[in-house]
């Protein structure tokens, strides 16, 4: 490991580059090259997270797992599948910014399950760090960094360093994401249900032809390279949902290419016939509430500001504002500035269009016509 | 046999109650039996449509039929939106004349009718049937059947003429009364229904499986006291899907539906393909039940206001957070031009601001969950 100034260096690249406004794909591959000079890797993978659920919504590759890409099916239903200490949601839930698998284990690399049964006999993989990406208390995504079996473990002075890099590289996600904000969009939803059917050896059986062109469109962005890993993951948390291991049906919100949002949600069919084990994967368009709490936690607001905002998205002016919250006119200005800062608008109208009508709104004036629901 | 008089009577009377600002239910209560008077009848069946699918969304029986349990009504809708003929609700809502008997449209020959035959004759024994479709202008709001039994004579010209002068204002009566229950607000967001609704037919058109939020989310919608959303509305849906899937008709069949709590919902149905592409997938059909989305639920309560095309194009500018100078610009109007416009809406609303109109529009549905923070522990954790 590289000590001390080549640490502040990377630390302080990471910072800089989290902050200079990149889109995500760029961010991440310039933050992933600044942090191998101080923890050295040979292979790293990195997702995007459902700040809400913890579930996967993106995932990119790098060093020599790039490319590799046949097993993303298997890698993310063993990961949301099975619960061991180093899982991206037991990170989450316990709070744990950074960890080492060969430290976490006491050397015993292969106690887990992800190591044991996938990286290692898959890619040769000798030891894995992670690096959830939280901000206060949102995570935003994670990191994985491998090593060959002939390297040294990952060493607990480098956990330590990931961990200090937790809120720049969340800072740099959420940023990444509001930049594909600005993007112009005018999409309509697929034809009639998506919905996919996936069998007790969790291999699809049946598909809608709306789900199908949802799939290819996730699949047209740079983001969601493969979108087989966001569903794979879904599954696999739905297969715990079964068991009863978790009380959350999985689900996580998603941007395609258009820059609709997307709601994916999994769940366990009851079947009155002979098909135990089926899992249903739905893919909606997201309403309001969905897209609102995410958006506005992508701005940063303080709660203040966020109390402010709603009250704006529902159309509601200064003075109302300032007597609801008992502030001053001057104060809500203050706060309504700050807003527009944040979310880089300079009106309520840009606001209100930033935060969620982009979507809605070029078909929200269509009359109802015979010939297609909105035309 | 009944008068013109009787029938200027009930004509008048139907206008009346259509105007009254009743809710739903009691608007229908009241204007089939006023038109029971002019038109008699031993059963109706009268149902709301999705302005634009024409898709079943309510049903509700009078007379004889209200008798009746509900169990046929699974066939009803299979029959209904998967065997269409000319005196089908689908067909009808486009003919000239909004009204049509059985017995005139078939000469006579009701059985030929599937709908006569398989359903009405087999079950209830009735010999024909008169329906008229809720039209204004090109929007159908809604339907009824009404029903004669084997000893009365059949439903005759003079009758089906005088339903149809009755279809603007039946049209009238269903707008008012869903206006009505837009008032009312929704509930807080039912976490228990998280995950995803959906329910698989098999190719015998009966239930193959189902998710635990789908059985909640058709509970829901099924309603108390025969007032809910009937079997016929899903079996429906399943019907259109087949017709489709036969390749009978390039729109897949979803509707709009408000649940007694008071939020709205799309249902769509589709078939569904195995792994070699359409037609692979064994017959089954995949229906979901969705929370809609703003331009769904716009558009169907903007209709239901009954707004010019101006009104709409500033409706749909107020909506988008447009001050009155900036919808003045937009449009090439004055501000005293916009404001008149919105005096006119707000009056056909209901509403006495910008901010009730958004409201009443679409917010009521969202805005208990807008600023829910994200939370740890689930997708929109209220009081966080």
């Amino acid at each position: 490991m590289a000590r001390g100034l080549t640490a502040e260096r990377v630390r302080q690249d990471v910072d800089v580059v989290a902050r200079a406004g990149l889109e995500l794909e760029t961010f991440l591959e310039e933050a992933m090259e600044s942090v191998r000079r101080a923890v050295p890797w040979a292979s790293a993978c990195v997702g995007t997270h459902d700040p809400s659920t913890h579930m996967l919504t993106s995932a990119r590759k790098y060093g020599e797992l790039r490319g590799e890409d046949e097993l993303d099916h298997e890698f993310a239903l063993l990961e949301y599948g099975m619960v061991e200490p180093t899982a991206f949601t037991e990170l989450a839930r316990t709070g744990t910014d950074a960890a080492g698998v060969h430290l976490v284990h006491d050397g015993d690399v292969r106690a887990s399950a992800r190591m044991d049964l996938f990286m290692r006999p898959h890619f040769g993989m000798g030891d894995e760090a992670r690096l959830a990406f939280r901000d206060g208390r949102e995570l935003w995504g994670a990191m994985a960094i491998f090593r060959d079996l002939r390297d040294a473990p990952f060493d607990a002075s480098e956990v330590d360093f990931l961990a200090s890099l937790a809120p720049a590289f969340a800072r740099g996600v959420r940023a990444g994401l509001l930049s594909r904000m600005a993007d112009v969009i005018a999409p309509l939803p697929g034809d009639g249900p998506a919905v996919i059917i996936v069998g007790s050896d969790n291999q699809v059986t049946q598909m809608t032809p709306a789900a199908e062109r949802w799939l290819a469109d996730l699949a047209d962005s740079p983001t969601h390279s493969d979108p087989v890993s966001p569903i794979a993951a879904l599954i696999g948390a739905a297969r715990r949902y079964g068991r009863g291991e978790t009380t959350l049906p999985p689900r996580c919100r998603l941007r395609t290419a258009c820059g609709m949002w997307l709601v994916l949600q999994a769940g366990p069919l009851s079947s009155f016939r002979d098909r135990e084990g089926d899992v249903v994967v739905t893919i909606e368009e997201a309403r309001p509430p969905e897209i609102v709490a995410l958006v506005v936690a992508a701005f940063g607001l303080t709660p203040r500001e966020r109390d402010v905002t709603q009250f704006v998205l529902q159309g509601v002016d200064t003075k109302e504002i300032a007597a609801q919250l008992h502030l001053s006119a001057y104060t809500v200005q203050d706060h309504l500035k700050s807003v527009f800062d944040k979310a880089g608008v300079r009106s309520r109208r840009e606001l209100i269009s930033r935060v969620y009508f982009d979507q809605y709104v070029p078909r929200m004036g269509r009359e109802l016509t015979p010939s297609g629901w909105f035309v | 046999m009944a008068t013109t008089l009787v029938r200027e009577r009930v004509r008048q009377d139907v206008g009346v109650v259509a105007q009254a600002g009743l809710d739903l239910e009691s608007f229908f209560a009241e204007a089939v039996e006023s038109v029971r008077r002019a038109v008699p009848w031993v059963s109706a069946c009268v149902g709301t449509h999705d302005p634009r699918t024409l898709m079943l969304t309510s049903d509700r029986k009078f007379g004889d039929l209200d008798l009746q349990d509900d169990m046929h009504d699974d066939q009803f809708g299979l029959i209904e939106y998967g065997s269409p003929e000319p005196t089908s609700f689908a067909v009808l809502a486009r003919a000239e004349r909004p009204a049509a008997s059985v017995h005139l449209a078939t000469g006579g020959d009701v059985a030929s009718s599937l709908r006569i035959r398989d359903y009405h004759q087999l079950h209830f024994g009735y010999q024909d049937e008169v329906r008229l479709m809720f039209r204004e202008g090109h929007e159908v709001w809604g339907g009824m059947g009404l029903m004669r039994g084997p000893d009365d004579r059949p439903f005759d010209e003079v009758e089906v003429d005088f339903l149809a002068s009755l279809a603007p204002a039946f049209a009238r009566g269903v707008r008012a009364g869903l206006l009505a229950r837009i008032a009312e607000t929704a509930d807080e967001y039912d976490d228990d229904l998280a995950g995803p609704a959906v329910v698989i037919v098999g190719a015998d058109d009966s239930i193959s499986q189902i998710t635990g939020p789908a059985q909640q989310r058709l509970a829901e919608l099924a309603g108390g006291g025969g007032l809910g959303v009937s079997p016929a509305v899903l079996t429906g849906l399943i019907g259109a899907a087949r017709r489709y899937g036969r390749g009978e008709t390039t729109e897949l069949p979803r509707c709009r539906v408000r649940t007694r709590r008071g939020r709205w919902l799309v249902l769509q149905a589709g078939p569904l393909s195995g792994l070699g592409g359409p037609g692979t997938g064994g017959g089954d059909v995949v229906v979901t039940i969705e929370e809609a989305r703003p331009p769904e639920i716009v558009s169907l309560v903007v209709a239901a206001f009954g707004l010019t095309p101006r009104e709409r194009d500033v409706t749909q500018l107020v909506l988008q957070g447009a001050d009155t100078k900036a919808i003045a610009g937009s449009l090439h109007l004055s501000a005293y031009t916009v404001q008149d416009h919105l005096k006119a809406i707000f009056e056909k609303a209901g509403v006495r601001s910008r901010r009730e109109l958004i409201a009443r529009i679409y917010f009521d549905q969202y805005v208990p969950r807008m600023n829910d923070e994200l939370a740890p522990s689930g997708w929109f954790s209220a009081g966080t």
